[in-house]
């Protein structure tokens, strides 16, 4: 079950995300080459990237202006008049939004939500439903907008990308007369016999980098809520596959079927070409049909044009209007079959789905080209929870699905490797001017850190399991905790590009260092900690406190000490970016609550740190003897360019 | 010094049973929260890094009136009451007269006036505005006049240009109370109705409390000696006490901290038991250090579709959300407090960041907050 094949509602609006980005660049978590400047927007005229486009945001994830466009019937109907048609799908009304974040600037390519709450309003305001949307990272990336000539278009938002992040809502609290409206009842008691639960798919597109441009860090969002069945992941929609047969588009789009009823639904929202960030369909993509090969064809999404007896065609899809189609459907078409006379279903069960459009040829024919297409086997492997925060010694299970044509495929063997080495990640472009000093750590390395149990085969859900276990990696990358470790998966017995994989279809980790909570942590313990953070979000030390300075942090340590010591799915938690093991979240919290304002072993240690960074600066030579004021009056005297270093700019 | 009509203070006398008073401490709790948006307006209009000790000032004020707008809610939930803090009314229209003030009309009271009508010229009008020495004395000082105005000695202080002198305490008239006695009204009629020792009607569960104030200062009100208590708490922090401007804790009460940052001194005890003197450190006021926002600036003001309206629809939905998490939280669901916190960090954050941005069409002005409750979702034009 999908939400392309049992009834759901239909949302589209914008979303704001004001993701923070001076950890875009990994060097810049280097406290000891960080420079101020790397707080600063990027110079679009001399390419310096500073701290990239958005250095003070807030990592805020909101849903704006969004409302149902339609609903989906159990038969498949689109009904553009229903009850629920109109209503606002927002976050929390009356507590913070949520966020997202990355895992980790060596690994920006599945942005989580996390702390996102979601609600359907009533009428009247009060909400049908509050729920929690379980943390998830997007996948799918791929190319939304295009120039007429068919490359991408990043103009004017700065981002051609859009993305899916698919979900489920738990936590979920019903009102405001929800039993009145028959989808809704439906979907109660579907959640309630399955883990309290419901399917989100959410597409974002049209985000805004441009700083400019009032939309600034504000996208598209269309979002799908259906019932969810609990033998299905979590993560990601257990649904058939078409992926794009020419160029960059349509790479990746979703249908679900359901057999009974006899329809089908398609998700173009997630894929259809644009014109640009308001969602306007591409000009050469207005008129498409769907269709299945008939039965003892396959086709290999090379060969064009495809001839009409190798097809049964299943529907048309005709935009009118390419400007507010999107908009106003979501991009979700359905076909239903139920009083055909042609056999859809059977074809379906053997068949490959194609997306085709008619053109003419040389002689002035009409012939039929495929634009995308299913996979000849069908097969669809996917890892349900594909990211991990992991430190030494934790375990953590990550589920496979393997489906053929939709439905669950058993008894087949997932093999699952580490990646080989890479370098490089996580840096900024090669035209900066002045990049940041600090050298980018590779990846994956040292082997052996993650301990991966053998998949058995895939049991009648189409499921197996592995435990993916971390030891110490003993902090290969330096100036930034832990390793980022990825590990592709594919099947035993088929060659792995026969599985039309998304390139990031990984088990993504990020393993922490080890580290021992301190007897009685003192600055010296958690400085570089506090530091980092204050480099990497401006926002706190624009607008709250200085995370350089004991003191200050002192000052605050209640609301500190409250936010560190949050649930990790609290929309408050700090850090927000969720990288510290939890040996360092225990050492800052014991720190915040032991600390003693003024302590002047802990100033002293101020003075040590400084001193040892002081001598560590190239070019200034100091004598062992020499006293931090010492050493201030000779960088006074003679060494007017220390003063840029940032250690006197903290 | 802000007045308030005598008949706020008699219909507290008069009210025959505790539902009687729900009206006037429901207004005690409007009145607690109407002083935020314009302290908090003035404090966000500081550049970071400058006026910072201006800034912590402000800061101190506004932590101890969200304390009060507790204290009273508290105080109307142990009377039996309910405190509405997410209605539209709530939030007083700035420009424009604070809560129990005598610039409102009294017929949007509904109370009946005792007395002389007051004349409309001597409405307290309230602005939102960008910090200044003006906003400081002829707003922030009004608000928290006391009754008795402890005298503090400054050979050198002087007017400074557009300042509005203050009321001597002398001049208010027959027909106004001061908000002390408003409150000293209160808590003599909690008293007379239910004797010192006695229970309120409240149930204690809807009671809140928080680790982010001592527990001298916000406290369950389940008995009438707490009432007093709590109403003592938010006097003495408001206007001091009649002898000191330092309160029993030592820390100057309101009043007294705004004249510091009016004189640019700080207060000191001097030798005598009762002299006080403007001293050293100093607390300069640096004009430049602050942004030069739109006063009294609302959303609908703005051209639609810009960043700034974007941005200002945006604080008003922050701060709307976090007056609906308060009204939860005081009714009946005490630990809802901690997901407020996130809000009023939201509400500083873009509060500083709209004070940053450039108001459309318009060379070195920028927009500032608006503190507009509104209905949500804010359907923006996009």
């Amino acid at each position: 079950m999908s939400y392309l094949d049992s009834a759901s509602l239909v949302f589209t609006g914008d979303f704001r995300c004001d993701v923070s980005t001076v950890n875009n660049d990994v060097r810049h978590y280097d406290i000891k080459t960080f420079q101020k400047r790397f707080q600063l927007p990027a110079n679009n005229q001399t390419n310096l990237m500073n701290g990239w486009w958005n250095p003070d945001g807030g990592a805020l994830f909101q849903f704006i202006n969004c409302k149902v466009q339609h609903c989906v019937g159990e038969d498949g109907a689109v009904d553009k008049n229903h009850n629920l048609v109109g209503m606002a799908v927002t976050n929390s009304g009356d507590r913070s939004g949520g966020k997202m974040v990355d895992l980790d600037p060596q690994m920006q390519m599945t942005s989580e939500l996390w702390g996102v709450k979601l609600t359907l309003n009533n009428p009247d305001g009060v909400p049908y439903l509050v729920a929690d949307i379980l943390p998830t990272g997007f996948r799918d990336l791929q190319t939304r907008q295009f120039l007429p000539n068919g490359n991408a278009n990043p103009a004017p938002n700065g981002q051609p990308l859009g993305a899916n992040f698919y979900s489920v809502l738990y936590n979920i609290q019903w009102g405001g007369g929800y039993e009145k409206v028959p989808l809704l009842a439906d979907l109660k008691a579907s959640a309630d016999a399955n883990f309290d639960r419901l399917s989100l798919n959410l597409v974002t597109f049209g985000y805004y980098y441009n700083r400019q441009a009032a939309r600034f860090s504000l996208g598209k969002i269309i979002g799908s809520i259906a019932a969810w069945d609990k033998e299905s992941p979590l993560k990601f929609a257990p649904t058939r596959r078409l992926y794009g047969t020419s160029g960059p588009f349509m790479s990746f789009i979703n249908c679900g079927v359901n057999e009974d009823k006899k329809w089908l639904a398609m998700d173009l929202g997630m894929a259809i070409p644009l014109t640009g960030p308001e969602g306007t369909v591409h000009a050469n993509f207005l008129k498409m049909k769907l269709a299945v090969t008939n039965k003892g064809i396959s086709i290999d999404g090379v060969t064009n044009p495809i001839a009409a007896d190798q097809i049964t065609e299943i529907g048309e899809i005709d935009i009118a209007d390419a400007k507010t189609w999107l908009a106003e459907t979501g991009g979700i078409v359905s076909f239903s079959w139920a009083s055909a006379d042609t056999d859809i279903s059977s074809l379906l069960a053997e068949g490959q789905l194609v997306i085709l459009q008619e053109s003419q040829d040389a002689a002035g024919q009409t012939q039929l080209t495929q634009i995308a297409h299913e996979a000849v086997n069908g097969l669809y492997l996917r890892a349900d929870q594909n990211v991990h925060r992991i430190d030494p010694g934790q375990s953590f299970d990550t589920d496979f699905y393997l489906y053929k044509r939709g439905k669950p495929l058993a008894n087949r063997q997932v093999v699952v490797t580490l990646d080989p080495k890479v370098t490089g990640a996580g840096g900024g472009p090669s035209n900066d001017p002045d990049p940041p000093t600090a050298p980018i750590p590779p990846n994956n390395v040292p082997v052996g850190k993650v301990e991966v149990t053998s998949p058995i085969p895939t049991d009648a859900h189409g499921r197996t399991t592995i435990t993916l276990t971390g030891t110490d990696p003993g902090n290969p990358r330096g100036y930034i905790d832990g390793q980022i470790y990825l590990f592709s998966y594919e099947l035993a017995t088929v060659p792995k590009a026969q599985l039309n994989q998304y390139f990031n279809d990984k088990v993504i980790i990020h393993l922490r260092d080890a580290f021992e909570v301190p007897e009685k942590p003192n600055w010296k313990d958690v400085r570089d900690i506090w530091v980092q953070f204050g480099n990497l979000y401006p926002i706190m030390s624009h607008h709250i406190m200085d995370f350089s300075v004991r003191e200050e942090i002192l000052k605050q340590r209640q609301i500190l000490d409250f936010a560190f010591t949050r649930d990790i799915h609290d929309a408050l938690y700090m850090p927000v970016t969720r990288d510290l093991s939890q040996n360092k979240m225990d050492t800052l919290i014991k720190w915040l609550n032991t600390a003693e304002a003024g302590d002047e072993s802990d100033v002293a240690l101020e003075e040590e740190v400084l001193m040892t960074e002081l001598r560590n600066l190239d070019g200034f030579t100091t004598q062992p003897s020499e006293t931090l004021m010492d050493i201030m009056t000779l960088a006074k005297a003679g060494n007017a360019d220390i003063f840029e270093h940032p250690l006197f700019n903290q | 010094m802000l007045k308030i009509n005598r008949a706020f203070v008699k219909g507290v006398e008069l009210a025959p049973n505790c539902e009687g008073l729900h009206y006037f401490v429901q207004k005690a709790i409007e009145l607690e929260h109407a002083t935020i948006p314009p302290y908090l307006t003035a404090m966000f209009s500081l550049k970071r890094g400058t006026n910072e000790k201006i800034r912590e000032v402000i800061h101190s004020v506004v932590i101890e009136e969200m304390l009060h707008m507790c204290i009273a809610s508290n105080l109307l939930n142990a009377l039996g009451g309910a405190p509405i803090i997410n209605k539209k009314g709530f939030v007083p229209k700035y420009p424009g007269p604070l809560p129990l003030n005598i610039g409102s009309k009294e017929e949007d009271e509904g109370i009946v006036v005792i007395g002389k009508k007051p004349a409309q010229k001597d409405a307290f009008i309230v602005n939102l505005e960008q910090y200044s020495l003006k906003q400081v004395r002829s707003t922030f000082m009004r608000i928290e006049q006391p009754e008795t105005e402890i005298p503090i000695e400054d050979k050198n202080f002087e007017l400074f240009p557009g300042d509005v002198p203050l009321l001597a305490a002398a001049e208010v008239e027959e027909d106004f109370a001061t908000i002390g006695e408003f409150y000293a009204a209160i808590s003599k009629r909690i008293e007379d109705l239910y004797g010192p020792d006695k229970r309120l009607p409240g149930d204690p569960a809807r009671q809140v409390t928080s680790p982010f104030y001592k527990p001298d200062e916000l406290f369950p009100i389940t008995h009438c000696k707490h009432a007093i208590a709590a109403i003592d708490v938010i006097v003495e922090q408001g206007e001091g006490t009649s002898t000191s401007p330092f309160d029993t804790e030592g820390e100057l009460s309101h009043f007294y901290k705004f004249m510091e940052l009016s004189v640019q001194r700080t207060i000191h005890q001097g030798p005598g038991e009762d002299e006080y003197y403007f001293g050293q450190p100093s607390i300069p006021f640096n004009p430049k250090g602050v942004w030069n926002i739109t006063p009294n600036v609302k959303a609908a003001d703005l051209p639609e579709g810009t960043a700034a309206r974007i941005n200002l629809n945006e604080f008003n939905s922050t701060y709307t959300r976090l007056l609906n998490g308060l009204h939860e939280t005081f009714n009946g669901q005490p630990d809802y407090l901690q997901h407020t916190f996130g809000l009023m960090y939201d509400v500083k954050l873009n509060g500083e960041k709209l004070c940053a941005t450039p108001y459309p069409g318009k060379a070195n002005q920028y927009v500032g907050p608006s503190f507009e409750f509104v209905k949500l979702p804010v359907q923006e034009v996009l």
